[in-house]
């Protein structure tokens, strides 16, 4: 029954009889209910084996071990379709009895699939054009149903669906209150006289936020950079006490969790009447947001997501958010989140709001859509107990990058690149300290005067409401 | 000899070309009904395709070198030569339109003898670049199967034994046997298209359409996956 020490990665016990049988019945389960047959059936036609994916892999160019390669990673999946779900591989097996999928393929998938940090980068240089990173997905949520799921992942989904405080963190609503409070009174500092609030339960608000969760127990300046922001700006926003976490880990592990995070959202910005979902920095709880409300809300049903940087960027340029160009002197890089970046949606944005503030603002190579990951991506960095391979093989790469830079701040608009950065430069020793966009932004922002009757108004200065494209 | 290279180059290549026409016909068809459903699906659903995105996705993946770099250099170059000879030799040699005049009153446009002659030999010397490049490096070994190996070969075998037909003087066995090889190797290939990977010869286009639709995931699915396997009461 139980298996605690058999995967890298742990996880709750789970039945061990008939793994094959039950990791077939979910299979297909799977493929009955999903889009995802027709570009097995394809992928499993066209699959070339070049290896070329090998030039593009962080994990398999740290590491150097032939099953990082993704091509071979997507293989152990296909030969299970292959042999089960075609004609072709049915009569193979009539005919002679080939690859019955055994207890030792699951293993390897187990530890296979949850070595890949999804950045998508291999998905440039396949020329058969298969999405490795679609293929880690699926094999993972087929892997959860049947139990193999690491148990950081699974605990927070668990805490977040079932739990009495509906977030990953597990943080009561009065401790959120609280440390909002606590934000307001340093903000007062900073900006004297500026009622830079943090709305909580405010109905009908244009913006519902939600942030990554982990970003009030960790990242104060983030949030107060945030909010100062959005106080510059004059957006009536909110932040809701029914659910508070922008965090969704079904994007790592399983569809169904990502549909029910995603509708338990979708409810509190119905329940407070919101217009557009804003997300903090965090590059997987944006896309999971962004694709999620398309997949899995019905249209009459959807809202509008937003990234903090895009409003922060599209207000920028519309002259109503101000900022003290060159005011961060020490060279400043910025990290590509790969949730957000290797599809081309924020890769410029936030770049021109650095140029702007940062005296000395330096790019890494590659950068933006071919970005290097962290190493900490499809949900590993959550996973304490894989902390060796995050530092040594998925974030090696990343490592080497930024002290290529020299730069003293590297800005990492994301949660789980925070995590997984600060751990890394420390490890690596890299003299460099990790940040977030907004908490440059706070040094920079210019408020101007005080807004009249002060401290009786939750407006800002500005009125007008941004327009932010795609929203 | 003169019969089999006969039977090799008439009926059989008409029935070699014919697997190749319907399996296509099927392949296509069969993709062509899986992208409807999807699409069918994802309209119902409220979803607009991203087409723009789709069509810039299939150049930049039409790339010979991607801009990402370093995408393994020598095996792009190698692999692009393969690819023109591969493409270009086959339907625009002189020999062969002759051929098909003869046959079906169809010709066209043919390549001059000598850029054919050196695309041919690009086309050999590339593809046993390939084959050293997938023995001789570790990790394309480690994920090869023996159809990458024999797939490979195949295609060799109708270069050499037609670029040894049009230069007897370097040839050292019987024209008419090598015609034969050459005939038999060119008609399987023609037969394996639609059954191997090969036939990303009329899939390839569509590649970036499945990536597309395949993230377009179903509303709902995860309850009835979770019905069907008994556990939508079960707590996570």
């Amino acid at each position: 029954m139980a298996t605690q020490a058999k995967y890298s990665f742990h996880t709750e016990p789970f039945p061990q009889e008939e793994r094959p049988r039950r990791f077939l019945e979910a299979f297909a389960a799977v493929l009955q209910h999903s889009n995802y047959g027709p570009v097995l059936d394809y992928y499993t036609r066209v699959s070339a084996k070049c290896s070329r994916c090998t030039a593009t892999c962080p994990v398999y160019q740290a590491s150097g071990d032939p099953r990082d390669i993704p091509c071979h990673r997507t293989e152990l999946l296909l030969a299970v379709y292959r042999r089960y779900f075609t004609f072709s591989g049915q009569l193979k097996a009539r005919l002679y009895d080939s690859s019955r999928l055994t207890d030792a393929a699951i293993d390897e998938m187990a530890e296979e699939f949850w070595r890949c940090t999804a950045c998508k980068r291999c998905k440039s240089s396949c020329p058969m054009g298969l999405d490795h990173a679609m293929i880690t997905h699926l094999a993972r949520w087929i892997m959860a149903e049947i139990g193999i799921v690491p148990k950081a992942l699974l605990v927070s989904v668990r805490e977040q669906l079932e739990g009495r405080t509906h977030n990953t963190s597990a943080i009561p609503v009065s401790a959120m209150t609280d440390t909002c409070e606590f934000l307001e009174e340093e903000l007062q500092e900073l900006f004297p006289g500026h009622p830079i609030t943090f709305p909580i339960d405010v109905p009908e608000a244009d913006y519902v936020f939600f942030p990554a969760v982990s970003d009030y127990l960790l990242e104060a300046d983030t949030l107060m950079g945030n909010a100062a922001v959005l106080y510059a700006i004059g957006a009536k926003w909110t932040i809701g006490t029914g659910n508070f976490d922008g965090i969704n880990y079904g994007l790592f592990y399983s569809d169904r969790m990502w549909e029910r995070i995603i509708r338990a959202q979708v409810a509190e910005i119905k329940r407070l009447g919101g217009k557009v979902m804003l997300i903090g920095e965090c590059g997987h709880a944006s896309r999971s947001a962004k694709e999620g409300m398309q997949c899995f809300i019905p249209p009459e049903e959807r809202v509008p997501v937003l990234n903090i940087m895009e409003l922060t960027h599209a207000a920028f340029k519309a002259g109503t958010l101000r900022l003290n160009p060159g005011v961060i002197a020490e060279r400043t890089t910025y990290h590509d989140p790969c949730n957000i970046a290797s599809n081309g949606w924020i890769v410029d944005q936030p770049r021109e709001l650095l140029r702007h503030i940062c005296a000395d603002f330096v790019e890494m190579t590659p950068r933006g859509t071919d970005n290097y990951c962290c190493g900490g991506g499809g949900g590993s960095v959550s996973i304490d107990e894989i902390k060796r391979f995050r530092m040594y093989i998925g974030g090696k790469t990343k490592a080497e990058q930024v002290r290529a830079t020299g730069a003293k701040y590297v800005v990492t608009p994301c949660a789980n690149c925070k995590k997984q950065m600060g751990e890394l430069l420390d490890e690596h020793k890299v003299d460099c300290t990790r940040i977030g966009l907004h908490d440059l932004l706070l040094k920079a922002i210019e408020l101007g005067p005080l807004p009249a009757g002060e401290g009786t108004t939750d407006k800002g200065p500005a009125e007008q409401r941004p327009e932010v494209e795609g929203a | 000899m003169e019969h089999w290279l006969h039977f090799a180059r008439g009926p059989m290549f008409v029935a070699a070309l014919a697997v190749l026409g319907l399996g296509m016909a099927r392949l296509v068809l069969l993709n062509g009904a899986s992208l409807a459903v999807m699409l069918h699906r994802t309209r119902s659903h409220g979803r607009t395709v991203a087409w723009k995105r789709v069509l810039h996705n299939t150049f930049l993946a039409l790339r010979p070198f991607p801009a990402s770099g370093g995408a393994r250099p020598w095996y792009s170059l190698l692999s692009l030569v393969f690819h023109l000879g591969l493409l270009l030799t086959p339907l625009f040699l002189a020999a062969h339109i002759v051929l098909l005049e003869r046959g079906f009153g169809v010709g066209w446009w043919a390549l001059d003898p000598v850029v054919a002659d050196w695309l041919t030999l690009g086309t050999i010397v590339s593809a046993l670049g390939l084959l050293f490049l997938r023995v001789g490096s570790p990790l394309s070994r480690a994920i090869s199967r023996p159809q990458d190996y024999f797939l490979l070969l195949l295609i060799l075998t109708p270069f050499v034994t037609g670029y040894l037909a049009m230069h007897p003087l370097l040839n050292p066995w019987d024209y008419d046997a090598t015609m034969l090889v050459h005939v038999l190797s060119g008609n399987l290939i023609l037969g394996l298209l639609p059954f191997t990977k090969l036939s990303h010869v009329a899939l390839l286009p569509v590649a970036q359409v499945f990536g597309e639709i395949g993230w377009h995931l179903r509303p709902k699915a995860g309850e009835f996956v979770a019905q069907v396997l008994g556990k939508e009461n079960q707590p996570i």
